[in-house]
């Protein structure tokens, strides 16, 4: 093996060993989906195969709810998109940073879900193209084993709940973004963004939020008067999609 | 019963798909001055509102209950530099402690 070689392994192992933390809930969320198939008489076959070529945990709870709740295909469709629609923002930072033919690049964005993206992503906004492909295929291999797992002994497992592994997987989320507010205009987006999440829940749609999210931060930026130190950078006039984010690593 | 299962699954799948690769198309365009702008300061927009959907979504209402313990003790916990597994089992704990007594 010549020293690239063993560089690329590294940087494949530095990146599945920060899905770690992830592992146990993910295996309970892949457990509470096919619990939720089940409930809702979703084939389970189709179930484990939705799991396994979908890869969403967001869309899929999303679709079978909208389906329980007799809203029809097309309803459930329309739920998918919004809450996948933060899918479009993030693939605009990933795809530069993708690797391979134009169809491997294809394949290896079905990986695209928040983790791989978020663990993935580097302080200078590019992506480490070996962190995506570990986080993604074990973040794979952990919902489609959870999901099983959850449609052939649902009613001898615990519920996620009752573990309180929900509130593990938002102060993971949490102290991912606390480690990345080091600017005034990072600051200033996730209390934006945070705020305007509280005003949409009422609305009962989640991807909402999501879809939203980047609203704040637009306005918050267009704005002539605040001062914005470490952003200078970014004011020239336009910058090609393949670096959009200068600044150091 | 839901029915057509299978074909919820091709729908499903191939709406998710298009979204995954949607933003693939701007590869090698030129993104106007704002968006390129918001990029840098998108995740931590997107894990704030993922924090509160967690944290606080009812069913179609803002849900004060067992959870905001779990988000105070995750804050607590990285206010005290506490390692991330660390930070993570005591939300949960909390937030199952507080389920099971409420």
């Amino acid at each position: 093996m010549n020293s690239q070689q063993s560089a690329t392994r590294l940087r494949f192992l530095a990146g599945a060993r920060r899905a770690v933390p992830l592992l146990l809930p993910l295996l309970a969320f892949g457990v509470s989906f096919g619990l939720y198939a089940r409930q809702t008489g979703f084939d389970a076959g189709a179930a484990l195969l939705m799991s396994m070529i979908t890869f969403s945990g967001g869309a899929q709870f999303a679709a079978l709810g909208a389906l329980a709740a007799g809203s029809g295909l097309v309803a459930a469709v329309l739920a998918v998109v919004l809450i996948n629609s933060r899918f479009l923002s993030m693939g605009l930072t990933l795809a530069p940073d993708l690797r391979g033919s134009r169809w491997q690049r294809l394949l290896a964005g079905q990986l695209l879900v928040d983790e791989t993206w978020l663990l993935s992503r580097r302080r200078n906004g590019r992506h480490r193209w070996e962190f995506f492909l570990a986080v993604g295929v074990i973040e794979w291999l952990i919902w489609a084993l959870g999901t099983l797992l959850g449609l052939l002994f649902a009613e001898h497992l615990p519920a996620p709940e009752t573990l309180g592994l929900d509130m593990a997987v938002a102060a993971f989320f949490l102290a991912l973004m606390v480690s990345q507010l080091d600017d005034t205009n990072k600051r200033a987006a996730a209390i934006g963004s945070a705020l305007l999440a509280l005003l949409l829940l009422p609305f009962g749609q989640p991807g909402l939020a999501l879809l939203l999210a980047p609203l704040p931060a637009l306005i918050w930026l267009s704005l002539p008067t605040h001062t914005r130190r470490r952003n200078s950078r970014t004011s020239a006039a336009q910058i090609p999609a393949s670096n959009p984010e200068s600044g150091n690593d | 019963m839901i029915e057509n299962s299978w074909l919820v699954v091709i729908a499903v799948t191939l709406a998710t798909a298009v979204c995954k690769t949607s933003g693939f198309w701007f590869r090698d365009k030129t993104l106007p001055v704002p968006i390129t702008r918001v990029l840098p300061v998108l995740a931590p927009a997107l894990l704030a509102a993922m924090v509160v959907n967690t944290s606080f979504a009812g069913n179609g209402h803002i849900a004060f209950d067992a959870r905001i313990g779990g988000l105070l003790v995750a804050l607590a916990a990285l206010a005290l530099r506490l390692p991330l597994l660390v930070v993570m089992a005591l939300a949960a704990a909390a937030t199952a402690l507080l389920r099971a007594l409420i």
